[in-house]
């Protein structure tokens, strides 16, 4: 399968990069590409133009600001899951970059691509020419969907990793564009659409994800997070189901990647956890609260009474790893 | 004791270091000057009359060099079985599967051909169309072809003894239920074509990675009505093929055409997803199977029904049948038994041979039955396959010779290194052990072009050239039969050059499937080498002043058996052979037919299907994750009667390859349709296991001493993959006590069965 023609262009700073993307037609921002030169491949997007990150300084880096931790967006997944400082006070991140992908995808991948992944489904993901056989749905553009008959609605799924653990991070992100800088809490970055599933604008560039200190902890008994994946096999694949956790003394934060059109926040669980201090017995009560609030839909070939058990499953197993 | 050299010896592949370079060129990798290249139009329709086809757009668009369609070609229909041939390389009136070939492009470059096949419309009438066999066999389903009524296209019938009076002297019958699903061959190099044409004499040369090069000549000579002798096919490297490439594809046909019309070389090269819809997989199966056994768990009868969905086309479908009914035969002693297979059309995909052929589908019910029936009369299931165990030398009831059998033996040592006595059923919940027995065949004997030839040059600089047509396509059976001309020759290893595969320069040969290269070729080779020495060794005896049968060679050196110090270097013989004047080279012939009393088609008439037959018990533990139903296969082990290993080192790569094979197959794979549209055509969505999934691997060598096999070696190439899946359901049911019935065993089906198992638990409680 090849690549559509497009044109490329490489700036070299963040300027220049935010001034092509406004400038010229049809220009998407492209860094690892592990996502996006997919889906051109199979057309179902088809930029004019690519503008590469790999050369903005801007995006390179792990720093301190203020005691929050900032994450450069082009920091690749490999450099997320090495970093000794990130692997010590946010486990849950570097738990879910080490399990992107396979290790390629992790070298050429980068924290913020793996965050503005675009949402999958079987019908979707798919070349032109296996797409030609039905009809043209809605995410490519038409007016059908082969998963639910619910008129005008993509329920596109989406499948990152690194999302969900920096969901229960509290991480927000900063984000560049024309307007000038803005910065907002990551579950805003996601639109809850299948179809169109950022709220990102056009020539905007995520240019840092960060954490802030309070939701550091030390691997002591009272705090932890942690990222569990369930997948098809033990490399290559998307999660399945994807489950973070991170706790501190009495607080719990639950957030669940796989299971719907953006990655959420599991806020039934975490209602039920509310001022309550975890233990196995607690674990149990409110495992089974895990997937109220969710819309599981056949985007992908397993069942949805399947994913509602794991999510019970893998809260369970990564909330009793933190005890 | 047979004193081997080369022989039994852990011989790299002679083209290891030039595939891990990547100087190795597979077809793909061949340039040409001038050349083209094609893309194909598939249709979009699961079953449809072609009501118009619209060309004019592509032939219009610059660049494209030729547009074809169904009604340009001679109406010419292929198959690898020549009583079953139903395609045609572009569908004429009607299409048959999504998939199935409508027309073919060439252009100057594959963009321009690409654009141009979507620049093509196809008008179809849509036509009613079938998904499962159960309902194609249904009266008034439709006719996926008009010729064949019921969609049956190939049906074996075969009764031996007296099944009903085994039924009536049986203690238990039992009667249980299977299904095998779809799996892909997936090899690493799609599908391509070369062609080349030579418009003054007439020659057209295909490079293709195909498996069987003299049966793809004959199958491109009847389509594009050339004569046999004009048509030169070279198999290049070839990246694995498992029997995907034993058929003709369009690519072939069309490469060819297209650089005969136009008189420029034409390269085609499947995507990714065109491997997975367009070429071949394994068939799904529906098994029945009624089974009598005594209460010691002797199987006295045992009745098979079976339901094969071919998908749209015959390819093997007669032989596939015939090898899944003739392997229900053994291992296992069966008196009184009655086999009824259907092969059936659809409109999906088509089945072809796939590592096993035919077999892996009845073994699953088979292996899975003896573990169900065993726990139903409460006797031990290792027992109970030793308890029917098939012995060398008995009399078969179709006929099979069997010289030498390690089965038994197989059983013993596998349950004894999987620590059967301490495990089975003694693992905590959620851990467990099974195995799971089969044979195979070392190559079909007695059906047609089944002979092997090969030529064997000496030099007189000592240097050893093979010509044979065996194709290596990476199992390694050119470095298998150097190996055994080193052996016979008397020479190192780097002494032998083989060139293999080209019907323009190498002898007959068969072709790769069946499991048949090593005995087949390997004997040829050895007649070849034979050859070499009736002519070489009265020189050598002459020059040593003994006998020729005193003689031993290895290593470019001669010498008399019982006296080491009487010796001469093989320079030194062919500067005396010359001397002497006898003509160089020394050119050694030698064929080889699978010894057959009379030919048979099988089909109708029984007989020793074989030169030889391989035995295994292949054994696995696995832990169940109960919380997310991921199997985890922890140790899969072989004990292998493969007679005599020519290279211990491949045979380990076939065992380590099935073990991987048969994960995928029991718990990973499935090549699924919806709508009839094969729904998971990349190696991410089709998911086969990766390196990640590899368990412990163990194989245990019985030693048998085949009379016929080549150094008395048998196959290790397909029968180590018939008995993995099994073997790791038979273990999941240990482990959760869980008898599944179909495959594969995902991850959703285990929670759905462990949350059955606790509400019947409780149940029972209240």
């Amino acid at each position: 399968m090849r690549l559509p023609r497009f044109e490329y262009y490489q700036p070299g700073s963040l300027a220049e990069a935010v001034t092509m993307l406004s400038q010229v037609p049809g220009a998407r921002p492209v860094a690892g590409g592990t996502d996006l030169l997919v889906n051109m491949k199979h057309r179902v997007e088809q930029p004019a133009a690519l503008v590469s990150l790999t050369r903005v300084s801007e995006l390179a880096g792990v720093r301190l600001e203020d005691g929050a931790t900032v994450i450069g967006g082009g920091v690749t997944l490999k450099h997320v899951q090495h970093d000794e400082g990130l692997k010590a006070r946010f486990p849950a991140l570097t738990q879910a970059a080490s399990v992107v992908g396979s290790y390629r995808h992790q070298t050429m991948g980068t924290l913020a691509g793996n965050l503005l992944q675009n949402t999958r489904c079987r019908f979707f993901n798919q070349s032109v020419e296996w797409r030609s056989v039905r009809a043209l749905c809605y995410k490519a553009g038409g007016d059908y969907c082969h998963v639910m008959k619910k008129e005008g609605v993509c329920f596109c799924t989406y499948h990152g990793d690194t999302a969900a653990a920096l969901l229960v991070l509290d991480a927000e992100v900063r984000v560049e564009g024309p307007d000038g800088v803005r910065q907002f809490p990551l579950a805003q970055l996601y639109s809850g659409e299948g179809k169109a599933p950022l709220s990102l604008g056009s020539a905007e560039v995520l240019t840092a994800v960060i954490i802030p200190d309070s939701s550091a902890t030390d691997g002591d008994t009272a705090g932890g997070s942690t990222y569990v994946k369930h997948a098809l096999r033990g490399a290559i694949d998307f999660p399945i189901v994807g489950a973070a956790v991170w706790r501190n003394g009495d607080a719990t934060r639950v957030a669940f990647t796989g299971v719907d059109r953006s990655p959420l926040r599991a806020t039934v669980l975490e209602e039920a956890l509310a001022g309550r201090a975890l233990t196995p017995a607690v674990i149990e009560e409110v495992a089974p609260l895990a997937p109220k609030g969710v819309t599981i839909t056949r985007t992908t070939v397993q069942p949805g009474s399947f994913k509602r058990e794991l999510m019970s499953a893998l809260f369970a197993r990564a909330a009793g790893s933190l005890l | 004791m047979k004193v081997l050299n080369v022989v039994g010896q852990r011989v790299p592949m002679h083209d290891a270091a030039a595939k891990i370079t990547g100087q190795a060129q597979y077809t793909d990798d061949l340039v040409l000057p001038g050349m083209l290249f094609g893309k194909l139009v598939r249709s979009t329709v699961a079953h449809g009359r072609i009501k118009s086809i619209d060309v004019s757009k592509a032939k219009a668009l610059p660049g494209v060099k030729g547009v074809i369609t169904g009604m340009d070609i001679p109406d010419r229909v292929y198959g690898i079985v020549p009583k079953a041939k139903d395609e045609h390389a572009l569908a004429r009136e009607k299409v048959r599967y999504i998939g199935d070939e409508v027309a073919a492009v060439v252009a100057i470059d594959q963009e321009t051909a690409e654009e141009a096949a979507r620049l093509i419309t196809v008008e179809y009438e849509e036509l009613p169309a079938v998904f499962d066999p159960l309902d194609a066999i249904k009266e008034g389903a439709p006719l996926v072809h008009e010729n064949t009524p019921g969609n049956v296209s190939a049906q074996i019938h075969k009764e031996f003894g007296d099944l009903e009076a085994g039924f009536a002297a049986s203690d238990y019958v039992f009667e249980d239920s299977y299904y095998t699903h779809a799996q892909n061959h997936a090899p690493m190099e799609p599908h391509a074509a070369l062609a080349s044409y030579d418009a003054l004499n007439g020659d057209l040369t295909l490079w293709s990675g195909t498996q069987i090069p003299y049966f793809l000549k004959r199958n491109l000579s009847t389509t594009l009505v050339i004569p046999e002798q004009n048509i030169r096919v070279i198999k290049p490297k070839v990246g694995g093929g498992f029997g995907q490439k034993i058929d003709m594809f369009a690519k072939d046909f069309c490469a060819c055409w297209f650089a005969k019309e136009l008189g420029r070389p034409v390269k085609f090269l499947y995507d990714r997803e065109e491997v997975f819809q367009s070429t071949r997989q394994r068939h799904p199966m529906y098994l029945t199977l009624k089974t009598g056994v005594s209460k010691e768990g002797k199987i006295i009868a045992q009745k098979i029904t079976a339901h094969a969905d071919g998908g749209a086309y015959n390819s093997t479908a007669p032989l596939m049948i015939t090898l899944s009914c003739f392997f229900v035969m053994i291992p296992y002693k069966i008196e009184n038994l009655v086999y009824e297979g259907y092969h059936v059309y659809t409109n999906k995909p088509v089945g072809g041979a796939m590592r096993g052929h035919g077999i892996p589908q009845p073994r699953f019910a088979i292996e899975r039955q003896i573990d169900q029936i065993a726990k139903r009369i409460g006797v031990d299931a290792s027992e109970m396959r030793l308890l029917n165990a098939i012995e060398a030398g008995e009399p078969h009831p179709a006929g099979f010779i069997i010289n030498t059998c390690g089965f038994a033996d197989s059983v013993r040592e596998a349950s004894k290194a999987i620590g059967w006595a301490e495990k089975r059923g003694k693992l905590p919940f959620g851990r467990g052990v099974g195995i799971a027995c089969a044979s195979f065949p070392s190559g079909v004997a007695n059906m047609s072009h089944l002979a092997s030839g090969c030529v064997v040059q000496l030099s007189s600089e000592g240097r050893v050239s093979v010509l044979s047509g065996a194709a290596d396509i990476g199992q390694g059976a050119e470095t298998v039969i150097a190996q055994i001309v080193a052996e016979r020759v008397g020479v190192p290893m780097e002494d032998v050059h083989i060139t293999a595969a080209d019907t323009g320069l190498c002898p007959l040969d068969a072709g790769t499937f069946g499991s048949g290269v090593t005995v087949r070729a390997g004997n040829a080779a050895l007649n070849a080498a034979n050859d070499i020495r009736a002519q070489l060794f009265p020189v050598v005896a002459e020059a040593l002043g003994c006998e020729v049968d005193e003689i031993e060679a290895a290593n470019r050196l001669f010498w008399v058996r019982d006296d080491p110090d009487r010796s001469v270097g093989m320079r030194d013989i062919l500067r005396q052979y010359q001397y002497i004047d006898r003509s160089l080279p020394i050119v050694g012939r030698g064929a080889w037919v699978p010894p057959a009393d009379s030919a048979t088609t099988l089909l109708t008439n029984n007989g020793n299907l074989s030169p030889n037959y391989s035995f295994m018990t292949q054994a696995a533990e696995v832990e169940v994750d109960l919380e997310t139903g991921r199997v985890n296969v922890i140790k899969v082990l072989t004990a292998h009667d493969c007679g005599q290993p020519i290279n211990p080192m491949l045979v380990e790569g076939q065992l380590e390859g099935s073990i991987l094979g048969g994960i995928g197959y029991a718990l990973y794979e499935d090549s699924t349709c919806i709508d009839g549209q094969q729904h998971n055509p990349s190696f991410l969505d089709y998911g086969f296991p990766t390196m990640m999934e590899l368990p412990e691997m163990e194989g245990i060598h019985i030693d048998t001493d085949d009379p016929i096999g080549p150094f008395g070696a048998k196959e290790a190439g397909e029968g180590t993959q018939l008995a993995p899946a099994p073997a790791i359901v038979n273990a999941i049911a240990d482990a959760i006590g869980v008898d599944f019935d179909r495959l594969p065993v995902t991850p959703d089906m285990i929670l759905a069965a462990l949350k059955k198992q606790r509400e019947e638990a409780a149940g029972e409680a209240r």
